[in-house]
């Protein structure tokens, strides 16, 4: 595998959420608007990159017996500067993401990555595999949370677009933005993403 | 054993670096945030305390910081002065109350009555759509007052009694009940009990205090602790002496020349 198709394979083809439905607590939680999830997933994007780096450059040092500990010890480092840079430098993000930021620790994105490539291949390769995650999750959170916040509130990005547009009375599904909402946009996704699959590997069949 | 003692090594020294690099990163964050609380602590005050002065007269106010005992952990209010007279005129406190999915906090500025000024939400994690509508701002509002429109909520306790303000489905009868959020009725329920909460330990904190110190405390500023320590001790004393004396009042005889 390339490092082009190293880089890309976490945006769609094996994304995190949408394919190997890793991380779905968050995904399910913080979509809330697309700030949130935005937020959430270049959060999660720094941790990865940080922690897979880390991981692959001492993989020689870390006794197999213990590897968990150590990966996580790592990857709560990294958790908790990102918790801390946030709360220092981009406040508001910190406020809006509120308990979502330390949990990333628990994130099984970041572990299975860390368990199933960093430990395993070189640094480079680590470092763009974390990226390429990193992103494949933001896409996907980016794409369940414009969907609910669009239903549940009218609003992308916070802005009221049907009163922009001079629609009044329009006030969004709350349900949208509740749990079961999250459930429904990302069954609705993962749903499409399989039939596409399925589509396209008939179609090649075919040929 | 021998591989215990190792695996052990590895693992302690792996976490003592790693607490290591926290601690450094810790301190240089640390006065960033810090400085950041204060700052949003300052225009919170500001805000909360809107309209009860003049513009000149808020940027020379002086808030001098008291504590209340919130069942063993200190909690921070303030008492309001222009520096022109001198005299207390606003109070400022922070109200903590369990919401629907985690703390609501609030700030809450009041005149000497404790009759809110104004309110303002600074932490809440409730559920958007409903309770996180305490921080909405509607529309033709910010059409209107554009950046400075407030969310409708904290409109909703102008004027009323931080001591008494109610939800109105606990008291219809109430003049300082609030309408609750649809559907969010157990935030601002939370909001409200929280506001009388503290409003009431302030009150009492206050009542400790003898009331010259409310009024005019010219010597207390420079040796607070002395100063309220002897005006205490005085206080009581005239208390003290005022009993006295009703109690010889009560006897036809005797007393009348006090």
């Amino acid at each position: 595998m390339n490092k082009l198709q190293n880089f890309t394979k976490g945006f769609f083809k094996e994304n995190p959420v949408l394919i190997l439905a890793l991380g779905l607590c968050p995904a399910l939680a913080v979509t809330t608007s697309i700030e949130n999830g935005l937020g959430m997933g270049m959060a999660s994007t720094a941790v990865l990159i940080g922690s897979s780096t880390i991981i692959s450059m001492l993989k020689k040092f870390i006794p197999s017996n213990i590897r968990i500990p150590i990966f996580i010890v790592i990857i709560a480092t990294f958790v908790t500067i990102i918790d801390l840079t946030l709360q220092a430098f981009i406040p508001s993000l910190s406020e809006s993401l509120g308990l979502f930021i330390p949990l990333i620790v628990v994130n099984c994105i970041i572990l299975g990555r860390a368990e199933a490539f960093a430990s395993k291949k070189s640094v480079l390769n680590s470092m763009i595999d974390a990226a390429g995650m990193g992103i494949g999750f933001t896409i996907a959170l980016v794409l369940i949370s414009a969907v609910r916040e669009f239903a549940g509130t009218g609003a992308l990005l916070g802005f009221p677009l049907f009163q922009l547009m001079g629609i009044e009375g329009f006030k969004g599904s709350i349900m949208m933005i509740l749990p079961p909402g999250g459930f429904l946009t990302m069954g609705l996704i993962l749903g499409f993403m399989q039939w596409n699959k399925i589509r396209k590997a008939k179609n090649t069949g075919g040929k | 054993m021998g591989n215990i003692i190792k695996l052990s090594a590895i693992l302690f020294f792996v976490a003592g670096i790693a607490a290591g690099s926290l601690a450094f990163y810790n301190s240089i964050t640390k006065p960033e945030i810090a400085k950041l609380k204060a700052k949003n602590e300052k225009i919170a005050r500001a805000y909360v305390l809107q309209g009860l002065f003049t513009e000149d007269q808020m940027s020379t106010l002086i808030y001098e910081e008291g504590e209340i005992d919130l069942d063993g952990t200190k909690e921070k209010f303030w008492k309001v002065k222009t520096s022109e007279t001198g005299q207390y005129k606003a109070l400022v406190f922070l109200a903590k109350g369990m919401g629907f999915s985690g703390v609501v906090e609030t700030m809450i500025g009041t005149d000497l009555n404790f009759k809110i000024n104004g309110i303002k939400v600074l932490k809440h994690t409730e559920t958007p759509g409903l309770g996180a509508e305490v921080l909405t701002k509607k529309y033709e509002d910010i059409q209107k007052h554009g950046d400075n429109a407030k969310p409708f909520f904290e409109g909703w306790f102008a004027e009323k009694s931080s001591l008494k303000v109610v939800v109105v489905n606990d008291d219809l009868n109430s003049k300082d009940k609030v309408q609750s959020i649809t559907g969010a009725t157990i935030t601002t329920r939370a909001v409200c009990k929280s506001i009388n909460k503290y409003a009431e330990l302030v009150q009492k904190q206050m009542g400790n205090m003898p009331r010259q110190l409310v009024i005019d405390q010219a010597q207390v500023v420079a040796a607070p602790k002395d100063a309220i320590l002897k005006a205490r001790a005085e206080a009581a004393a005239k208390a003290e002496a005022q009993k006295n004396t009703v109690v010889t009042e009560d006897t036809p005889e005797g007393g009348k020349d006090e």
